[in-house]
């Protein structure tokens, strides 16, 4: 079977016209046709960068400021994890590790390597590179559950002098840092893990 | 069928490698980053060591360094000092601060701490402690590490006031902290009692807090309120104690009895009185004070008036006695020894100002003296035999004029009046040995015993029986008193005719014998009837007299009768009279015993009640 990259064309994804490869614009609607070079992975390794870069100071400075009548405490993103742990809640302490930790790192790991793969000569295993893809995609929103919890208990818990909950630098720092790789993730196009494959050399 | 056929493409030159404006984001977001990285870091504070001899509720990350009670700083890391020795506390304080600490920073841990002040640092049981620091608002050459302090200082070294040094024998239980008050108002507190060189004395330093430092002057006295005074007078005993403070940690009171002294430097040294009557009695011994000198002599012994005690006028010390020496006298054309005590007296204590009051004192004394003011030797307390002289106002009519005048020394000489000086001793004594030489155990025998037999008398029949017949018997006598009255006024009269009669007869034997003489020398017949006539006239009379005897003498027998009659009715109730007699007897022996008490107690009446 061939394609329309082995044949040598594109089509307008507004209007679904068929144009010769390296057309600007489509013949019918003038939209731009879809590029498929370089220019679509830039996007995705600024995102990417863009992501990394606001995740430092999202693990650094304090997630969560609590004061309380005793105590006042900053708590940064694997300090809670690891107090967590101290406390025997293990389970809230993997969640957390889980979604703040490995997810976005993962995430950054899978679009890299997503992007980087690109540029391999020969490349292989398409599906799980694609499969990987649409998990990326999918648990984007999800590691957002610590920007949530924080948002929650800084809304809920403002009890004067006997205990408050502000949201430290780091949630906004790791807001950002999903938004950004959520970004990455959908600037990235997947046809070009098949595009790749198929190009002819 | 043409095959589709694709439209000729507008193909435009790919212009080159463009970047995408997608990278703005990556370096706003580094730029961000860095920004925050580089705010962190500039208001990242300077780090400084303190050294600790314990780090006893200090955390790290936790323990705050708070000045003006104002967080300004964190520990970061609590640590061993090389040797072990110390504990070091690494704290990242406000950058701003740290050119203001220098060497006169001063930090310590604030810890709950419960005293007799009260309790502080309360807020730290909750939040765990804290360290302060203290430090001055001038900017020297900053350090970064510091030795940490013990206890919290007393004061703080900004603080306005006034700095005394206090000079006692010892220390007396005052500790750093105990307040020092000013008619019961903190004003200041103790700082470290210290040991004065050579150690014969203790140095308490004491700060006393602007404005109240306004008050010290060169006449102020210090005095101790330490602990619990117990003190015995005749208003009761009472026990003092300033406040509870005062009782545990000490404490320090001060004032200026006398206006017009001099304001005092810092650290101005004051003696610490033991307590507030002898802060007061140290004015009197203030050299400076015009003395107006006076001479007292007294009678009598003066035992217990020493060189110092004090001189009173209405109770208020106004002087002291110089000295107590003999002076030979006469009195009486006798030659006598007599005690001369010569006393101070401070004007300034009349009343009087310091400069031309000697004079004045001389002219108020001599006012008071024409009014009838004495010099009287006094005990100084129930308690101690030491005496004290007191000048005391008498009513004039009571001991006569008297004036000063002036003695050969020109010092001027004050009337005095007999001591009233009690010996506590000998009068306890004196009264106790009178309590005990009451009677009492007779005085209740002889009452029990009244009691016994008034009650067997009233209770024996007899008694009843016998009333009547006393009744009656007293009724005969009565009646019976008026004959023999007049049995005896008739005897009286009756009296005068024996006597009459006799004397006649007596006259009659004399003529006869005047005319047995005659006859004998005569014989005459004449004479003979004349005398035989005069006899039997005589003869009659004397038979007219006896006549009336028969009368007489039955009269007597009816009173003789009678009498013997109520002497019989007596005699019948002997029993009734030997106990009225007993009676009587025990009511006489009673109310002896009652009339000796009775003079026991009226020479002191109130010794049962008062005990002296």
């Amino acid at each position: 079977m061939t394609t329309a990259r082995q044949a040598g064309l594109v089509a307008c994804v507004t209007c679904g016209r068929v144009d010769r490869r390296g057309a600007e614009e489509c013949a019918r609607c003038g939209d731009t046709l879809p590029h498929q070079s370089r220019r679509s992975l830039q996007t995705v390794w600024a995102w990417l960068f863009a992501g990394i870069v606001i995740y430092i100071p999202a693990n650094t400075y304090p997630m969560l400021r609590t004061s309380t009548l005793l105590d006042k405490s900053e708590s940064t993103i694997i300090g809670g994890a690891i107090e967590l742990l101290h406390y025997g809640s293990y389970g809230v302490a993997f969640i957390v590790f889980f979604a703040s930790i490995v997810i976005p790192i993962g995430k950054f790991i899978a679009i890299g390597y997503l992007a980087l793969s690109l540029r391999r000569a020969r490349p292989d295993r398409v599906h799980q590179r694609h499969l990987l893809y649409e998990v990326v995609e999918f648990i984007g929103r999800w590691s957002m559950i610590d920007v949530f919890v924080v948002a929650i208990l800084s809304a809920l818990v403002q009890l004067g002098s006997v205990a408050t909950i502000n949201p430290g630098i780091a949630a906004v720092s790791f807001l950002l840092s999903v938004a950004f790789t959520m970004l990455a993730a959908q600037s990235f196009d997947p046809k070009l893990i098949w595009d790749a494959d198929e190009e002819p050399q | 069928m043409t095959e589709p056929k694709a439209a000729d493409p507008v193909v435009r030159r790919a212009r080159g490698p463009r970047f995408s404006v997608v990278w703005l984001v990556p370096i706003l977001a580094l730029a961000v980053s860095l920004g925050i990285a580089y705010q962190t870091y500039a208001e990242r504070g300077v780090l400084i060591e303190i050294a600790f001899d314990s780090a006893s509720g200090i955390a790290a990350e936790k323990t705050e360094l708070r000045y003006r009670d104002v967080t300004v700083g964190l520990v970061e890391d609590v640590r061993f000092s090389d040797d072990l020795g110390e504990v070091i506390a690494a704290v990242r304080i406000d950058r701003n601060l740290a050119p203001y600490l220098d060497e006169n920073a001063e930090f310590w841990v604030v810890r709950p701490e419960i005293s007799a002040q009260g309790i502080t640092g309360l807020n730290t049981v909750l939040s765990g402690v804290y360290i302060v620091g203290q430090w001055d608002s001038t900017a020297g050459a900053a350090r970064t590490r510091f030795d940490g302090l013990e206890n919290a200082p007393i004061n703080n070294p900004d603080e306005d006031g006034t700095r005394v040094r206090l000079s006692a024998r010892d220390s007396n239980s005052i500790i750093a902290g105990a307040p020092i008050l000013y008619k019961g108002i903190p004003v200041g507190t103790v700082e470290a009692p210290d040991l004065a060189e050579g150690g014969e004395q203790v140095i308490i330093t004491g700060f006393v807090r602007a404005p109240y430092d306004e008050i010290i002057t060169s006449d102020t006295r210090f005095w101790n309120i330490s602990g619990v005074s117990v003190s015995l007078d005749t208003s009761g005993v009472s026990l003092n104690f300033s406040s509870l403070a005062s009782l545990v940690q000490g404490g320090i009171s001060f004032d200026t009895f006398v206006p017009g002294g001099d304001a005092v430097a810092d650290g101005t040294e004051f003696p610490l009185y033991a307590d507030e009557s002898a802060a007061r009695s140290s004015l009197l011994n203030d050299p400076t004070a015009e003395r107006l000198r006076a001479l007292a002599v007294f009678d009598g012994t003066v035992g217990g008036l020493a060189e110092g005690a004090t001189v009173r006028f209405r109770g208020v010390p106004v002087g002291e006695v110089d000295n107590v020496a003999m002076v030979a006298g006469e009195r009486d054309g006798r030659k006598v020894v007599r005690m001369r005590a010569m006393l101070a007296i401070i004007p300034s204590r009349l009343g009087l100002s310091n400069e031309d009051g000697v004079e004045e004192a001389l002219d108020l004394l001599s006012v008071y003296v024409e009014e009838g003011l004495r010099v009287r030797l006094a005990t100084a307390s129930l308690l101690s035999s030491d005496l004290v002289v007191d000048l005391i106002e008498l009513p004039i009519d009571e001991e006569g004029e008297a004036e000063i005048v002036m003695t050969e020394m020109g010092i001027p000489q004050l009337p005095t009046i007999e001591a009233e000086v009690s010996d506590l001793n000998a009068t306890a004594e004196g009264v106790f040995q009178r309590i005990n030489n009451l009677p009492i155990e007779e005085v209740l025998a002889s009452v029990q015993g009244l009691i016994d037999n008034a009650s067997a008398l009233v209770a024996s029949d007899d008694i009843r029986a016998v009333a009547p017949g006393i009744n009656a018997t007293l009724a005969d006598l009565r009646a019976l008193q008026p004959e023999v009255t007049s049995t005896l006024e008739e005897f009286r009269t009756i009296t005068p005719e024996l006597t009459d009669t006799l004397d006649e007869a007596t006259a009659t034997l004399e003529e006869v014998r005047l005319i047995v003489a005659g006859l004998r020398e005569s014989g005459a017949t004449e004479n003979v009837n004349n005398v035989f006539a005069s006899a039997a006239n005589a003869a009659d009379a004397v038979e007219a007299a006896a006549g009336e005897l028969p009368k007489l003498t039955a009269r007597l027998t009816t009173l003789a009768t009678r009498t013997e009659k109520v002497i019989e009715s007596y005699g019948d109730n002997s029993r009734l009279i030997n106990g009225a007699l007993s009676t009587l007897r025990d009511v006489s022996e009673a109310a002896d015993a009652l009339r000796s008490l009775a003079r026991t107690i009226q020479r002191n009446p109130n010794s049962l009640i008062i005990g002296r």
